[in-house]
This record gives C-alpha cells, sequence and structure tokens, in this order.
C-alpha cells in the first residue's frame, strides 16, 4: 500500500484492523515462547543436547493432559537447539504421529524419507524391521567417522504407537537407544497417564523409564511463583496486550510489519490492564479456568473474542467476552431441542415422563406415542396427526441421535418396537421449553407438571 | 480489491436472508486473507438451517483454494484423500486422463506428504469441508482426530470446517479429540421461515397474495415439521390447490375466508399424506410409510377378510400380545368373577401392547380362535389354509422356520388396525386383552 493510500484511511480504523491481526497471531502462533514448565524444558533440552554433542542414547516420555504445551515445548527446545552449529551439521530429526504413521510400515517408510535414504534403500528387501532399521543408522554414518549421526525420534500421540502389532518399531528404537547401537534419543509425547502401562514387557524393559510430567497451571519454575490463576490472568493480559512504548523493543522480529501506532498500543494496553482489574471480568475468567485449564481452549476463546473486533466496535467489552464463552459453553442439546417441531418437541417431554416413572428402562415408539396421544386427547387444542406423521418426527428424534438403540443391530424388530435409551435432562427440557418461541402453553405446562 | 466484511455480507446478503450474524462470524473467523485462520470449525444446526449455504456461498466469494466433501457420497477414508487431492490441486477428471485421479493415496501418511507438494506452488489459502461429517466416525479410527489437527499436522495455511446436525459430543472417541470452535446454526423462527419461503414465490402471483397463503400453509405444517427443505417443497405442491379455485373463477383471490375454507383440508390431509411421501428419499420407507397410513384407516375397514379369517387375526393378536400363562384366565368360560389382584406396584407394569408382538405356536391361536368364536365348529383345515394368504397381506409373519415343534407366527398389525376389524365382527377386543383387564 502505497503511503497515500495509506492516508486515506481512517486513522483509527486502520489500527482496530491491524491490532486483530497483530492480537490473533500472537494468540495463535505457538512459535512465541514457550512459557513457564523451565525444569522440564531443560531437563529435555540437556537430553537432546547429550545425544546431539555427546552422542549419548536416551529415551523418555512426555506426558501431560491435552492442550497443556507438550508438543510447543517439544517444538520450542528444537528451534532452540536448531541454532546450535553442533545441531545443525550433525543431527536429523524424525517426526512421527500416532495419527498419521498408524502402522510401523508407514513409520518406517516416512522415517527413510525423512532421513533422505530412499536412494540408499532402493529396491533393497529386508528380513526384518529391525535389519532394515539398522541399515538406515549405517548409512548415517559418514566418511571417516565410526558413529553414525545422531537421530533424534519424535513420536508425538506415543500411546497410538503401543497398538501397533508387536510393538514393533518401540522395540527396536528402544533396543537400540539402550544398547547404544547407534547415537539416538527417542522422545515420547503422550496424554496418557497410564502410558507405561501400554507397553509390552519386553518393550517395557528396554526403556529408560524416565518420565517427565508436563501439569497445566504449574508455575512453580518460574522466576515469581504465582497462583495458578493469576498466572492465567498474566497470560490474559500478555496475550491482549499491543507493542507499545515500553515494550517495543522486545517485540519479535516476527512482529516487524506491525505498523501499529505506539500511542494507540500505550492506551489499548492501559484499558486491558483495567480489564484485568474489573471484578465482573475477573470472576467470569475464574469460572472458565475452573471448567477448564487448557491453555489451547483459552487462546481459542480470546481468538473469538478478537474476532469480535471491527470498524464499528473497536473495544472489547466484558460482554464480548462472555458473548464468546458461549461458543464453548452452550448446551448443544439444548439448542438442537429448540429447534424441533412442536410435534417432535412434545415427544420428547412423552419420552421424558416415560423413562421417569419407569426408572430410566429403555422405550419405544409405542410407548411415546401413547402417552402423547393421551396428552393430546386431554387438549382439544392440541391438533391430532396421525400415527405415521407421529412415526416420521420420533425418526427425526432418532437420526438427531438424542435417543441411542439399545442392542445390537442384528436383533430384528420392528422400529416401533425397537428399544431406545432416552438420555437429557428434565433442566435441559426445561431450558429449551422455556426459550421455545410461541409455544403453546397446554405443551409448557405439560412439560413441568411432574407426572402426567 | 480488498475484499472486506461489508462487502461480503452486501454481496451474499442477495440471495441468503437471516443469516447476517453468522456470516459475520464466519468472515471473521477466515474471511481476512491477512489474519491468521482457526485451525478448525464445527458448525452444526438442523437440517437446511442453511449451513451448506451460507459456507459455500462464503467460500465461493473468499477465492480460498477450497475443497468440499460430502462424507455420504465419499464413504471411505481412500475415496476422501483422493477427492481431496484432486479439487485442491485443480486436478479434474475427464475423458482425456481416462478419469484417473490426481494421485491415488489410501493413508493418511501419504495424503499428508502429497498435499504438501500438491499446493506448494499455490499461494491461496485452503479450506477443507465435510458436510454431513457424522460419516467420518464410521471410517478409520484416526481420521477425524487427525483431521481436526490437520494443519498442525501438515504446517499448511488451511482451516478444515465440519457440518453436521448431530451435536460435537456424539463425536467424542476414547482417545480425545481436540475441539474445534463451534458455529450453531439456529432453526428458522416462524417470521424467519416465512422470509425464507417467500423468496421462492411462483412469477405470477401477488406479494400479499402469496404472504397470506403461506401464513394459512405454516399454520398447518410448522407444528409437525421445521424443515426448510421439505416446506418448500410442500408449500409449492399445495399452492397449486390453493390458487385452483382463483384460477378457475370460483373464489375471488381476496376472498381470504373462502380460499381458508377451501384449502385447510386439503392442507390438513397433505400433511399426512404427501409430507410423508416426499419427505424421505428412501423409496423402501416410503412405501412403507404409505402403507402405514393406509392400513390402519382405509384398509382396515375396505379389507374383506372372511368372517372366520378376522377372528382368526383377533385371535392372533391375543397370542401375541397376551402372556402365554394367563390363557386360561381369560379364555376358559368366564366364570369366576375377576379377582382384583391386591399387588400395590410402585410403577405401573409396562403395557404388553407396547412391547411388541411376541411369537405364538399354531395350537395356542387355535385354543384362542374356538375360544373368543364361542361356536363349535370344525373349521381347522380350512383356517389352516387362510394362514399362507394372511402372511402375504403382512397380517402375521412367520418367525425362525426350523422350530422343532412346528413354525411360530407374530402378528404384524397394530392395535387400531384390531379394533376396528373387531368391531365389524361386533367383538370388543379390549375385553381380551391383558393390558385392560
Ligand atoms: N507453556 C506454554 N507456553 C506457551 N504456549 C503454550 C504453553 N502451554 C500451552 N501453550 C499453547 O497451548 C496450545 C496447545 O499446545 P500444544 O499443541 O503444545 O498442546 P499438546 O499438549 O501437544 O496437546 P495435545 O495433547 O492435544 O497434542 C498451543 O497453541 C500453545 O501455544
Ligand atoms: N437463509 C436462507 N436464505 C435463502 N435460502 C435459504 C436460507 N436458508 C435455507 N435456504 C434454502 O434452503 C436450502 C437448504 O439449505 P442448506 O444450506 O442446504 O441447508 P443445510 O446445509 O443446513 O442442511 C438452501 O439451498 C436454500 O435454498
Ligand atoms: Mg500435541
Ligand atoms: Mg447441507
Amino acid at each position: 500500500m502505497s503511503k497515500k493510500q495509506n492516508m486515506a484511511i481512517d486513522f483509527h480504523d486502520n489500527m482496530i484492523l491491524l491490532t486483530r491481526k497483530y492480537l490473533k497471531r500472537k494468540i495463535m502462533c505457538p512459535e512465541t515462547k514457550f512459557r513457564h514448565h523451565v525444569k522440564e524444558r531443560v531437563h529435555i533440552l540437556d537430553l537432546l543436547k547429550r545425544t546431539v554433542e555427546n552422542g549419548e542414547s536416551n529415551s523418555a516420555l512426555l506426558i501431560g493432559p491435552r492442550g497443556c504445551g507438550k508438543t510447543t515445548l517439544i517444538n520450542s527446545v528444537l528451534k532452540e537447539l536448531s541454532s546450535l552449529k553442533s545441531f545443525k551439521d550433525e543431527a536429523l530429526v524424525v517426526n512421527l504421529h500416532g495419527l498419521v504413521h498408524t502402522d510401523d510400515r508407514l513409520a518406517l517408510k516416512d522415517t527413510t524419507r525423512q532421513m533422505q535414504l530412499e536412494n540408499a534403500v532402493g529396491d533393497k528387501v529386508f528380513g526384518t524391521f529391525a535389519e532394515n532399521l539398522s541399515f538406515l543408522l549405517e548409512c548415517l554414518k559418514s566418511g571417516d567417522k565410526t558413529q553414525s549421526k545422531p537421530v533424534i525420534f519424535i513420536l508425538d500421540e506415543f500411546d497410538l504407537f503401543c497398538a501397533h502389532r508387536n510393538q514393533t518399531l518401540l522395540y527396536n528404537l528402544f533396543d537400540v537407544a539402550q544398547s547404544a547401537q547407534a547415537p539416538i534419543c527417542v522422545l515420547g509425547i503422550t496424554c496418557r497417564l497410564d502410558v507405561i502401562e501400554l507397553l509390552e514387557k519386553r518393550v517395557k524393559s528396554r526403556f529408560s523409564h524416565r518420565q517427565i510430567f508436563l501439569f497445566p497451571g504449574d508455575t512453580s519454575g518460574s522466576d515469581q511463583p504465582t497462583s495458578a490463576f493469576d498466572d492465567r490472568l498474566k497470560l490474559f493480559q500478555h496475550l491482549l496486550s499491543l507493542p507499545d512504548d515500553e515494550n517495543v523493543n522486545e517485540t519479535d522480529q516476527q512482529y516487524e510489519d506491525c505498523k501499529i501506532n505506539p500511542q494507540f498500543g500505550a492506551r489499548w494496553n492501559e484499558y486491558i490492564k483495567s480489564l484485568t482489574e474489573n471484578m465482573t471480568m475477573v470472576n467470569f475468567l475464574k469460572r472458565m479456568y475452573q471448567l477448564d485449564v487448557s491453555e489451547r481452549s483459552f487462546r481459542n476463546f480470546l481468538a473469538l473474542v478478537i474476532s469480535s473486533l471491527s470498524e464499528k466496535h473497536p473495544k472489547l467489552e466484558v460482554n464480548d467476552f462472555v458473548e464468546a464463552n458461549k461458543f464453548f459453553h452452550q448446551d448443544d442439546k439444548v439448542l438442537t431441542l429448540q429447534g424441533l417441531s412442536v410435534l417432535e418437541l412434545c415427544l420428547i417431554i412423552a419420552m421424558k415422563h416415560q423413562t421417569e416413572i419407569y426408572d430410566d428402562e429403555p422405550l419405544n415408539f409405542e410407548m411415546v406415542l401413547n402417552r402423547y396421544v393421551k396428552f393430546a386427547n386431554q387438549n382439544s387444542s392440541i391438533q391430532t396427526v396421525q400415527r405415521p406423521v407421529i412415526m416420521k418426527a420420533f425418526e427425526h428424534i432418532k437420526n438427531l441421535e438424542l435417543i441411542q438403540p439399545v442392542g445390537g443391530p442384528n436383533t430384528r424388530v420392528e422400529k416401533e418396537h425397537q428399544l431406545y435409551k432416552f438420555s437429557l435432562g428434565w433442566q435441559q427440557i426445561a431450558d429449551a421449553v422455556k426459550n421455545y418461541p410461541e409455544l403453546p402453553t397446554e405443551v409448557s405446562q405439560w412439560a413441568v407438571s411432574s407426572l402426567q | 480489491m480488498k475484499k472486506t466484511m461489508e462487502k461480503c455480507l452486501k454481496s451474499l446478503g442477495q440471495k441468503i436472508i437471516c443469516r447476517d450474524n453468522l456470516i459475520k462470524c464466519l468472515f471473521s473467523l477466515i474471511g481476512f486473507s491477512d489474519e491468521e485462520m482457526v485451525q478448525s470449525i464445527f458448525v452444526y444446526g438442523h437440517t437446511a438451517s442453511g449451513k451448506s449455504l451460507v459456507i459455500e456461498s462464503l467460500l465461493a466469494y473468499l477465492k480460498y483454494n477450497v475443497c468440499i466433501i460430502n462424507c455420504v457420497e465419499c464413504y471411505s477414508s481412500k475415496l476422501i484423500y483422493e477427492h481431496i487431492l484432486n479439487d485442491l490441486s485443480m486436478h479434474e477428471m475427464n475423458s482425456k486422463n481416462n478419469f484417473t485421479v490426481y494421485q491415488k493415496c489410501d493413508n493418511m501418511m501419504d495424503f499428508i506428504t502429497y498435499l504438501q507438494i500438491a499446493v506448494q506452488n499455490d499461494k491461496r489459502r485452503i479450506v477443507i469441508v465435510f458436510d454431513k461429517c457424522d460419516r467420518l466416525r464410521d471410517m478409520d479410527v484416526n481420521l477425524l482426530p487427525a483431521l481436526v489437527r490437520l494443519r498442525e499436522l501438515t504446517g499448511l495455511d488451511l482451516c478444515t470446517i465440519f457440518v453436521s446436525d448431530i451435536v460435537w459430543e456424539k463425536y467424542y472417541s476414547k482417545n480425545g479429540l481436540l475441539n474445534p470452535i463451534k458455529i450453531h446454526f439456529p432453526q428458522y423462527t416462524r417470521e424467519d421461515m416465512l422470509k425464507v419461503l417467500f423468496l421462492y414465490k411462483p412469477k405470477d402471483y401477488e406479494d400479499g397474495f402469496y404472504v397470506n397463503y403461506l401464513n394459512l400453509f405454516l399454520s398447518v405444517f410448522l407444528r409437525c415439521c421445521r424443515d426448510c427443505n421439505e416446506l418448500r417443497y410442500m408449500a409449492k405442491i399445495n399452492f397449486d390447490k390453493y390458487v385452483e379455485p382463483v384460477e378457475s373463477g370460483k373464489i375471488d383471490k381476496n376472498d381470504v375466508r373462502s380460499l381458508w375454507r377451501n384449502i385447510s383440508g386439503i392442507l390438513k390431509s397433505n400433511l399426512e399424506v404427501v409430507y410423508l411421501r416426499v419427505s424421505t428419499d428412501d423409496s423402501e420407507q416410503r412405501t412403507k410409510l404409505c402403507q402405514e397410513i393406509e392400513s390402519t384407516t382405509k384398509l382396515a375397514l375396505s379389507f374383506e377378510l372372511p368372517f372366520y379369517a378376522k377372528y382368526m387375526l383377533i385371535a392372533a393378536y391375543l397370542a401375541s400380545y397376551n402372556p402365554a400363562k394367563d390363557d386360561k384366565r381369560l379364555f376358559v368360560k368366564r366364570s369366576s368373577k375377576k379377582k382384583r389382584r391386591n399387588t400395590v406396584t410402585k410403577k405401573p407394569a409396562k403395557l404388553n401392547t407396547q412391547l411388541g408382538p411376541k411369537a405364538f405356536t399354531l395350537d395356542r391361536m387355535l385354543a384362542i380362535f374356538y375360544a373368543i368364536l364361542d361356536e363349535k365348529v370344525g373349521l381347522t383345515a380350512n383356517l389352516l389354509a387362510q394362514i399362507p394368504t394372511m402372511c402375504q397381506l403382512r397380517l402375521l409373519s412367520i418367525v425362525g422356520d426350523n422350530n422343532l415343534d412346528g413354525p411360530k407366527y407374530k402378528c404384524c398389525v397394530s392395535y387400531d388396525f384390531i379394533v376396528i376389524i373387531s368391531k365389524t365382527v361386533g367383538f370388543n377386543v379390549r375385553n381380551y386383552l391383558y393390558d385392560f383387564i
């Protein structure tokens, strides 16, 4: 954009677009600095360094719940290592992922590709997996050296590799690592705390049993330990802040193109700071934190909030946060119920009465129909319709999976007698009834009357 | 030209109504070309709430590199991989290339590699839409979890959108899934629905006239069905009937009252016949539904079953829905007065009539038949000859062919049906049904 055009655009409008862009990048790009868990990070960094610099072999597992930053930690460690000269020249990283490399054949094929040894392998046929792997490692020995290049194996979603036949890949990798045939480091990432139990005995015995745990909210390793929630609040402020006069120097190079006016930034940051002191806001964030500690969800949430910014709406209000939170914590089933037709909603209510009277026993179409017809007959204002129309409404409810068939598909019963489990709660139904536009009063009364 | 949200709204607004907020929401997540897109989005809402319409129009407007997949058509992971690769590499299958795919591919690993190669010289952003994505659950177990984090796995500037009418909860698997951002398409309110249906007004009629019609139409149909696709179709069919008296000059087009009197009956009966007929794509189910309608009302009355055959059907019904151990009590000369059972049960026992028919033997049915007929006639041979016919008419069905003690049967008619049949022979079936005693 030329300077002239730039001037033509209203200063403030343009700032909002730049702000959106800047903040979204900050929130959604994980390559930004890894925070906390200093001890764990150093542990892994050290392990990899020993493999790369001293040719040691190692194996370890990094364990932590979903979205707590395991992958981010490894990536930040690899990024730091890649600036080391010895690493760049010597080491190789092989990235494997449980969701992608669904069997050992694929894993080995990709390992070969990532080591750029496809040509060396050619159409060679190997007797065993072990032979193939050691051939690959052998190939990495360069000229004069007797030692081969150090290789770092990263196995993301490690637990999925445990389901591969005979755990061949794991056995061989751990075996090489334990017997130090070649300098390799095998690093598994998983969210299953019981992952060790998944290993077969012969595999387990070759694993170093080095387990590194990553727990969200653990800030003990940072400069000033704070409570987990205070840390969340700090992250909130950090992620929503713009570069201003004070911190303009420390912004990463990746934000070079950021042309946010420092005065605007300072004002913006002032406002964000005031949000972190606003009691409504703080309580709201606290409640959110109590429901979900995962940093990934929190970042997704902030990304949604930022998305509500526009020229017409240039400031984040507390309400924007509340609205964005609805995307995560609203009850999807209630929303689905609200979109049903009156007839379908009546069937849902009939189902609820039926399950309540019969202590959660499964129900079928006939029972629901019977209950509905009774209700319709008692209320002259409810138009009655023929059975097949009701059947169709019932099938719609089934297709939405609001009820689950009981018994396997091979039990052959007529569809009106097929039994279903009904699992919606009273509260969900009551919420849907309350918000349903223009629902006949008889129906809402029927819904609240406990036994009909 | 820069694509701003306002321009987009204006452009899409020409054909999409009542969805401005959702368009804005989606646009702000993936529409700003210099901002990061979110990794994955889950869009859900009832059928015909405009999900596909909004997403497809928005993506067409944004001119990204887009692939839209219908997971019913692409029913295996292989088909999905190959379809995506075709679309994103802009490969067209035609007679020139002998209808070959861009790249054969049957696993996630190759898919990711090929995908990276296919788009390496294309700077456009990538969006992949999985419509009817509930089907993904039935394919390879790694498929859905991997697609949800496809950006992380490929390192491409890519967003996956999942579209479904089933809530996200139903997608959880035991290995855990990454949660996409959920966007809900609410069902249209009555006013919105009217506006949407109005878009499809036939050319030759005045606005007010059609709005009147739609109001009458919705007052009958909306209670049973809020599916915009079906309503649109039904509105069209019934409109022909609505304007018939106007065209022929019988009713003035401004005489709303007479028009209503004329159409209300038609609408109500069409709700029951036409609505069901068009509604399902599955023709087998469709015929079955029609059979059902006819069977409960007209068929039952017009069935020219012989007198004794009607009794036999009743006997079969009773055999199917009464517990065998109570036959004695019910049918052996009802001399002793019914004793009220004094068992106090907290929850009422379930009705046999609601649980579905149980199988019975011919002997038992014949015993009941003679008990309820109360005539000493030796009809067994003639009666047995009726059985194949009754099976063909689907009044009875055989269960299990090779029973040691002869074949067993089930009665396939409903309670309503049997009540009507009983009336025609002057029999009160309720008096003999265990459920009602
Ligand atoms: N300590 C941290 N420092 C910086 N960012 C973090 C940290 N913890 C989590 N995140 C952020 O949270 C998000 C999720 O992190 P990541 O993908 O590494 O999780 P994960 O543990 O690998 O989850 P999963 O088990 O689902 O793969 C990323 O966007 C990342 O930026
Ligand atoms: N808001 C709307 N504006 C215009 N037409 C609509 C609207 N909503 C639905 N329709 C009509 O209904 C049809 C079905 O919508 P569709 O997007 O296929 O629904 P879904 O994908 O949610 O099942 C559309 O093709 C369109 O003709
Ligand atoms: Mg991860
Ligand atoms: Mg659709």
